[in-house]
C-alpha cells in the first residue's frame, strides 16, 4: 500500500471517529433529564450561607523562598508537605506551624509532593522525569542533606503528579508528561503498570493530574492537556474503563468525591465538573458567568468531607467555595482580607476535614479552620 | 546507540522517479544489495518496527557489527549515500558512526570527546533527562580584576541540563508554566537546517507530511515569543551550525527555504565564505524582525559552532552579558546595547531586495 493510500485510509477513519464521538455526545444528551443544582432546587433545597467568619485563615506557614506549587496532608496526624519553586520540600506540623523537615532536591523544578499512608516517606516528582522518594526518618548525610532513599525512573516526561496508594507505603501511582500512568512498586523501584503510551490507548497529551479512589484503591482517575479525563482499574493497564469528554481545554486537575462514585476535574476552559464513574454522565458543570470574558483556569480543587462543598483555585488569585449541590458561589477565599497575595496553586483537606490547607505563588501556605459553630462540611 | 543503515536501503523504493515498483528477487539495480545483507537488513527492521530495540542492542552489537560494517560498504549502500539530500530521516552524523562501526562496537570502545559530541540527537528517547555542570562563562568585560588579587576567583556558574520531552518540543507545552520567571529564554536554531525537511506536526494546516525544519522552528521561536509566561523576559537566538551552513550555502540555495525567498545577496562574491556571511545576517535579520513585530523589542542574536567548545563559551559570555545589560536597563538613562561591542542591528541591510 503507497503511502498516499494509508493517508486517505487514516483520513477516512478519523471521520468515523469523529462521527461516532458525535453519536455518542447526542445520545448523551438525550439521556441527561438534568443536571445536579436543576435535581437539587426541584426539590426545594437552598445553598449554604458562608459569612466570613465561617472559614478563618489560623494558621499561616512561612519559610518557602519560592512559588508553593504542591501540597499534601498526613493520613492521620496534622502534618503537611510542600513543594516550591525554591527546590525544596518542606514538612510542617499544621497544629504549631514548626517546620520538621526541609528537604534540598536534586532537582529544583520540582511539580508534585504526596504524603505516604504512613507518613514515614514523601515522593515528589518533576522536570526530571523521575519520582524521589525521601525516607523522613533517614539520617542526613554530611551536608545536612536528607538523602534520597528511592528514584523512580522510567518516565520519558515531566512527573506532573503523584499519590500513593492507600494503606500501603510500597506502591504508588504517577502521572507524566510523557502521556502516561504508571503504578510503581517503590521497595522494588519497578513498574507494575503502565496506563497508556506508545501501543495502548491512552492519554493522546500530558497527563497533569491523577486521583485514587480511596473507597476502592483500584481505580483511579487522570485528568490531561487531551481535555479528558479517564478512569483506569489497575488490574487492567491496556485500556481505559471510561474516557470523559467535555472539557473544553486541559484538565489541570482530577479529584475523587468523597464517596467514591464521582469525581470532580478542574481546566483551563475555566470550569469544574463533575463526572459520575457508574454512568460516564457529566453531572454538573461549575461555571461563573464573567460578562464577556471567559474565566480564568482552574488550577486545583479539592472536595470537603461530606462534599457539600468544592473549593476551587483560579489563576487570577481567586479561591471559588461552591455548593456542589446548587452550582453556586457561597464564598471567595481568594478575596478575604488576609488571604494570599498570588494565585492559590494547590489545595488539599486534612484527613477529618476539619481543615483546608492552600498552597500559593506568594510563596506561603495557609490553614483555614471552619468556624463558629458550624460542624465541619 | 544504534544507528540502522538498512532504513536508506528500505527508502530506494522512493528514490526511482515515479511510483512504485515492485521488490522481487529478480530487480536488479545499483541499489540492489545480496539475499543474506538483506536478509539481515529486514530482521532489523522487523525488530525496529516492534519497539523492541532495547531487547537485542546493545547486547548484540558486538555481534553484528561486522554485518553492520559489510552492508555499510557494499556499493548499494554506498550509491544510496550519495543521494542522502533525499533521505530526510538520516541523521547527519550517519557516515561518521557507521565508518567506524566495528570499533564503536568494541568492548574496548571509549568515546572521544568528538565522539561524545556527534551522538546528539541519535541516543534513545529514554536516555539521560537531566545533569548538572558546570561552564566558566565569565565575561572579558565584566570586572576581572578585584582589589584583592589574592583572593580565590568567584565559583563557576552550574548549569543544569533537562531534556523535558523525548520527541523533542510541541504545541503543547505545559511545563514551560514553570520558567515564567526565567531571566532569559536562549533559543537555539540550526542554520542548515534551512533545506531540511521533517516531520510535520499533526496540527499543521496544510495537511502535508513532510514540512520545511526552518519554518518549524520559526514556528516554534513565534510560539514561545507570544507565549504569555514570556511576555516581559529577554530573549536570546542562537544562531548554530554556521560550519555546515558555511559549505551547504553554495550548493543550496537559501530560499529553498519560503520564508526567505527575498534573499538577494550582493554580487559577486568572491569566496564562500562572503555568501555565507551575508546569508547569516540575512537569516539574523529575518528573525529579529519577526521578534519586533511580535514585542515591539530587540532580539539578541550570536552565532555558533557547537561542535566548537569555544563558540559556546563565547555564547554563554554574551547571554551573561544580556542579563547585565537588562538589569541595567531600568537604572540606566541611555539605551543599553546599542553601542556595544556585540551590536548586530541591521535594520536596513543592503542584502535585503527592495521592495
Amino acid at each position: 500500500m503507497s503511502v498516499a493510500e494509508l493517508k486517505e485510509r487514516h483520513v477516512a477513519a478519523s471521520e468515523t471517529v469523529n462521527s461516532l464521538r458525535e453519536c455518542l455526545k447526542q445520545k448523551r444528551a438525550s439521556l441527561l433529564d438534568t443536571d445536579v443544582a436543576g435535581y437539587a432546587k426541584s426539590q426545594g433545597k437552598t445553598p449554604l450561607t458562608f459569612g466570613p467568619t465561617d472559614l478563618v485563615c489560623c494558621r499561616t506557614l512561612q519559610g518557602h523562598t519560592g512559588k508553593v506549587y504542591s501540597l499534601d496532608w498526613t493520613s492521620e496526624k496534622n502534618r503537611i508537605v510542600s513543594a516550591s519553586q525554591d527546590g525544596r520540600l518542606i514538612v510542617w506540623n499544621a497544629l504549631t506551624s514548626q517546620k520538621t523537615h526541609a528537604i534540598k532536591l536534586p532537582c529544583a523544578w520540582v511539580m508534585t509532593c504526596a504524603f505516604s499512608p504512613t507518613g514515614q516517606s514523601v515522593a515528589c516528582g518533576g522536570l526530571d522525569s523521575v519520582c524521589s522518594i525521601f525516607n523522613l526518618n533517614s539520617l542526613c548525610d554530611k551536608d545536612g542533606n536528607l538523602p534520597v532513599s528511592r528514584t523512580l525512573s522510567g518516565h520519558k516526561g515531566y512527573v506532573s503528579s503523584c499519590q500513593y496508594v492507600p494503606d500501603e507505603d510500597t506502591h504508588l501511582i504517577t502521572g507524566s508528561g510523557d502521556q502516561t500512568c504508571v503504578l510503581w512498586d517503590i521497595t522494588t523501584g519497578l513498574r507494575t503498570s503502565v496506563f497508556g503510551g506508545e501501543f495502548q490507548s491512552g492519554h493522546t497529551a500530558d497527563v497533569l493530574s491523577v486521583s485514587i479512589n480511596q473507597s476502592n484503591s483500584r481505580l483511579f482517575v487522570s485528568g490531561s492537556c487531551d481535555a479528558t479525563a479517564r478512569l483506569w482499574d489497575t488490574r487492567v493497564a491496556s485500556r481505559a474503563v471510561r474516557t470523559f469528554p467535555g472539557h473544553e481545554g486541559d484538565v489541570n486537575v482530577v479529584k475523587f468525591f468523597p464517596d467514591g462514585n464521582r469525581f470532580g476535574t478542574g481546566s483551563d476552559d475555566g470550569t469544574c465538573r463533575l463526572f459520575d464513574i457508574r454512568t460516564g454522565h457529566q453531572l454538573q458543570v461549575y461555571h461563573q458567568q464573567h460578562g464577556d470574558n471567559d474565566y480564568p483556569p482552574v488550577k486545583t480543587i479539592a472536595f470537603s468531607i461530606s462534599g457539600r462543598l468544592l473549593f476551587a483555585g483560579y489563576t487570577n488569585g481567586d479561591c471559588y467555595v461552591w455548593d456542589t449541590l446548587l452550582a453556586k458561589v457561597v464564598l471567595n477565599l481568594g478575596s478575604l482580607q488576609n488571604s494570599h497575595e498570588a494565585q492559590i496553586s494547590c489545595l488539599g483537606l486534612s484527613a477529618d476535614g476539619s481543615a483546608l490547607c492552600t498552597g500559593s505563588w506568594d510563596t506561603n501556605l495557609k490553614i483555614w479552620a471552619f468556624g463558629g459553630h458550624r460542624k465541619i462540611i | 546507540m544504534f544507528i540502522n543503515p538498512v532504513v536508506k536501503w528500505r527508502s530506494f523504493s522512493f528514490l526511482h522517479d515515479g511510483g512504485e515498483i515492485d521488490l522481487d528477487e529478480t530487480t536488479q539495480c545499483v541499489y540492489s544489495i545480496n539475499p543474506r545483507l538483506k536478509h539481515f537488513s529486514d530482521w532489523l527492521l522487523d525488530i525496529i518496527a516492534t519497539g523492541d530495540l532495547d531487547a537485542f542492542f546493545p547486547a548484540a552489537t558486538r555481534e553484528y557489527a561486522p554485518l553492520v560494517e559489510e552492508v555499510w560498504k557494499d556499493p548499494a549502500i554506498q550509491e544510496t549515500y550519495k543521494r542522502r539530500d533525499e533521505l530526510h530521516f538520516l541523521p547527519d552524523v550517519a557516515e561518521y558512526f557507521l565508518s567506524q562501526a566495528v570499533e564503536v562496537s568494541g568492548n574496548e570502545y571509549e568515546p572521544s570527546e568528538r565522539d561524545i559530541l556527534y551522538a546528539e540527537g541519535v541516543t534513545q528517547g529514554n536516555g539521560l533527562a537531566f545533569i548538572e555542570f558546570s561552564l566558566d562563562d565569565r565575561s572579558p568585560m565584566s570586572e576581572a580584576y578585584t582589589e584583592n588579587v589574592e583572593a580565590p576567583p568567584p565559583p563557576l556558574t552550574k548549569y543544569q541540563l533537562i531534556r523535558v520531552n523525548a520527541k523533542g518540543m510541541n504545541e503543547g507545552c505545559k511545563w514551560v508554566e514553570m520558567f515564567e520567571d526565567v531571566r532569559v529564554v536562549v533559543f537555539c536554531v540550526a542554520l542548515s537546517d534551512y533545506d531540511q525537511m521533517w516531520v510535520a506536526p499533526d496540527n499543521s494546516g496544510s495537511g502535508a507530511l513532510l514540512q520545511n525544519k526552518m519554518i518549524q522552528s520559526k514556528e516554534l521561536f513565534e510560539t514561545m515569543v507570544r507565549h504569555p509566561c514570556f511576555k516581559d523576559t529577554p530573549f536570546v537566538l542562537i544562531l548554530n551550525k554556521y560550519d555546515l551552513f558555511e559549505d551547504k550555502v553554495n550548493q543550496a540555495p537559501l530560499s529553498a527555504c519560503e520564508w526567505f525567498n527575498d534573499f538577494s545577496p550582493v554580487k559577486p562574491h568572491h569566496n564562500n565564505q562572503s555568501l555565507a556571511h551575508q546569508a547569516y545576517f540575512y537569516v539574523a535579520m529575518k528573525f529579529k524582525d519577526l521578534y519586533a513585530s511580535i514585542t515591539g523589542r530587540k532580539l539578541f542574536v550570536w552565532q555558533a559552532r557547537a561542535r566548537e567548545r569555544v563558540t559556546i563559551d563565547e555564547a554563554f559570555k554574551y547571554i551573561r552579558e544580556v542579563l547585565k545589560w537588562d538589569e541595567e536597563k531600568e537604572e540606566t538613562y541611555y539605551g543599553g546595547p546599542e553601542d556595544s561591542f556585540y551590536s548586530t542591528d541591521m535594520s536596513s541591510s543592503p542584502y535585503v531586495r527592495q521592495e
